[in-house]
């Protein structure tokens, strides 16, 4: 049954995460040399990989700009979209605990997360660090405020989930959660202090947020 | 759920605050002019002033009004104040990068791998083929990275270490254009001196300043033997229609004037205060731009120039008192906190945490009491505001908890109080009000079962 319900949320969120991983796969592959379409976006050669003039560079804010927005499509699609067709009342009528049912909802958003965000970093962190593919410095300490970008997603599409799913007014206290998780993020992304603990504050805030999708999907009255 | 709604709300409110102070004080300093003090390339102070719809002015200090007011050459000074002692926590600040500009080009890195040990060198990879060129340290070019006592030592920014000809393309963060250049093209942007290269760079590192030649990759010693020498910058000087560049270091007891060619000295005694700004004019002269009464952001109404003759004795001094400003202070910082912040939980944790954090001048001394009572005498508005909302959301939360729920315990008014406004709008959500009977009773969250009457058993 968890299987079933696996495959059936990856096939939803499958469209939205290959959207996403194109646009990834084209502004990163514009670093590295390959572009999917070109003439759009930076080219090799006119920056330093992973480093930026300013707070934040132009690559960095393509990358963390698709990876948040597809972070809060995934979120919502699997709530909110699923309320309005009333496909979560069939779900919850399948002979399992709400918990397993919603866990099971939220790996398949973190899978597809993962593979539109941090695997295309992965190659792009593993393009940087071999020597002769660009004229400039590499060190992995540079990559470390991109793995934030990814942590802050994280907890965006968490904080999405926990959106769709709350029984409130949209003009009222239902996007709050949204707000909050992706003001926190932007501190934790900014904040100068050793890097295990921003990890630890990323960890804090998903577990907190996966605790009350659980308890919200618990106590919440459908439809 | 309360916390996270607490602060999705708080971060509305703040957006929502802020822009409706900043249209209150467009609205309310439409009409004012905002005044600075400049000084021209002649090294002649003119107070500029600009308004909205009206544009630049300049006038002289007798009030003699300037008839172009964008025509004016502005100097270009620096504050004197000591540099940050640690080296800059991000990579953008940690990597600038140059170009030798020969053909092929090779592009070169001043990088400083760690924090910890304060080292920087030189790395350069050829721009065509992105081949590993070598290394620069303090013993010159090697192909192999240079260990820890073989690299510079920069103890702050590279913006406070670092001089050079090369140094107007420097761009953190950005490749040199990756373009070749012929093969003695001179660096795109950058003054031809007479008594430099366009190539050389200069890096002051523990009171040694070495010298940098990106072409023939050699560093040599200029100066050495000058501890207390705490930053380096350029300046350039006109002579016979000819321009030299100059080297200039801060110390303890004034500023250190270096010739780059032939390491020559001169010294310029002078007291500097953190807000001080020096001027080395094109023409030879320097002034001193003090601020007496400066405000602890660095602003002040009140100046005095000096200006030094080449002895490097003061030869002139003019006492400047810009006019009151009129400008209406709705968006000051202590105001924009008081209306964005009610909350007091935060101004407590901003006041235990915020003298470690609040702005000061690297060499000034610190004094952690001094900081907060200075915090609470600026910030009083804040201190009000907040705990009177927070006084009204616990006393609301308080009758609220006894009336409709029934509940006689602390744990929501002392939260909801701590918390605020914000935490008044995070407990409403998690708390909403029941239902009301018709006989003005609250429904109770749990509603009593029907109590058994006995008979069930035969239903």
């Amino acid at each position: 049954m968890q299987r079933t319900l696996l495959s059936k949320e990856l096939r939803e969120c499958g469209l939205y995460a290959g959207l996403a991983l194109l646009a990834q796969m084209h502004y990163l592959g514009s670093g590295m040399g390959l572009p999917l379409i070109p003439f759009i976006g930076a080219e090799r050669g006119q920056e330093i990989p992973f480093l930026s003039y300013g707070v934040i560079g132009n690559r960095e804010t393509n990358f963390v700009t698709i990876a948040v927005i597809s972070a809060i499509v995934f979120g919502l699609n699997q709530t909110v979209m699923e309320s309005w067709r009333q496909t979560t009342l069939f779900l919850l009528h399948r002979p399992l605990p709400r918990s397993e049912i919603f866990l099971t909802k939220l790996a398949a958003g973190a899978l597809c997360l993962l593979v539109s965000t941090a695997l295309p970093l992965l190659v792009y962190c593993l393009w940087a660090a071999t020597p002769g593919t660009h004229a400039s410095p590499f060190f992995w300490g540079m990559t470390e405020t991109w793995w934030r970008d990814v942590a802050a997603t994280g907890v965006c599409y968490l904080a999405a989930f926990l959106t769709g799913l709350r029984p409130a007014h949209w003009l009222g206290s239902r996007t709050w959660p949204l707000i909050a998780a992706a003001f926190l993020c932007v501190v934790l992304r900014f904040v100068p202090i050793w890097p295990p603990l921003i990890y630890s504050g990323f960890f804090v805030l998903a577990v907190s947020l996966i605790g009350l999708i659980l308890e919200t999907a618990r106590v919440r009255e459908y439809p | 759920m309360f916390v996270w709604l607490t602060i999705g709300f708080a971060v509305i409110h703040n957006v929502i605050s802020f822009w409706s102070l900043s249209l209150l004080d467009f609205i309310a300093n439409r009409d004012v002019r905002h005044e600075h003090l400049q000084l021209t390339e002649e090294g002649e102070p003119v107070i500029q002033s600009w308004g909205i719809g009206r544009g630049w002015t300049s006038r002289q200090l007798d009030g003699t009004r300037l008839p172009d007011s964008t025509g004016i050459k502005i100097a270009n000074g620096f504050r004197v104040a000591a540099p940050e002692g640690h080296t800059p926590y991000s990579w953008n600040r940690r990597v600038d990068s140059f170009s030798d500009y020969l053909s092929p080009s090779t592009n070169w890195f001043l990088v400083a791998p760690t924090i910890r040990s304060s080292t920087a060198y030189f790395v350069g990879y050829e721009a065509r083929s992105r081949r590993l060129v070598g290394y620069l340290g303090i013993n010159g070019f090697s192909t192999a990275q240079p260990t820890k006592e073989q690299s510079f030592v920069i103890t702050t920014s590279f913006y406070n270490a670092f001089a050079g000809n090369l140094a107007s393309t420097i761009a953190p963060g950005n490749l040199p254009e990756p373009i070749e250049w012929g093969e003695d093209a001179a660096p795109p942007n950058t003054a031809q001196y007479a008594n430099a290269t366009p190539d050389e760079a200069w890096i002051l590192s523990q009171g040694t300043i070495y010298g940098i030649q990106l072409r023939s990759r050699k560093v040599r010693v200029l100066l050495k033997d000058r501890p207390d020498a705490l930053w380096l910058r350029q300046a350039s000087v006109s002579r016979d229609g000819r321009s030299f560049l100059s080297l200039v270091a801060r110390t303890e007891t004034g500023l250190l004037f270096i010739d780059p060619s032939t390491g020559e000295q001169e010294t310029t005694s002078i007291s500097l205060l953190p807000y001080d700004s020096f001027y080395q004019l094109t023409s030879g002269k320097r002034l001193l731009l003090q601020m007496p009464q400066a405000s602890r952001q660095g602003f002040g109404r009140q100046f005095v120039i000096s200006w030094f003759n080449e002895a490097g004795e003061v030869e002139r001094r003019q006492d400047v008192e810009l006019p009151p400003s009129t400008e209406s202070k709705i968006l000051s910082f202590p105001t924009m906190v008081a209306a964005s912040q009610p909350s007091p939980m935060t101004a407590f944790v901003a006041w235990v945490f915020g003298p470690f954090f609040s702005y000061h001048e690297p060499d000034a001394t610190r004094n952690y009491f001094g900081e907060l009572w200075h915090a609470l005498i600026e910030f009083k508005l804040w201190c009000l505001v907040s705990l009177l909302a927070g006084g009204i959301a616990g006393w609301a939360c308080r009758n609220r908890e006894r009336d409709v729920f029934g509940n006689k315990h602390w744990f929501w008014p002392i939260v909801v109080g701590l918390c605020g406004w914000f935490g008044w709008m995070g407990y409403i959500c998690v708390r909403p009000l029941p239902a009301r009977l018709s006989n003005r009773q609250w429904m109770p969250i749990q509603p009593e079962p029907v109590r058994p009457i006995g008979t069930e058993i035969f239903a």
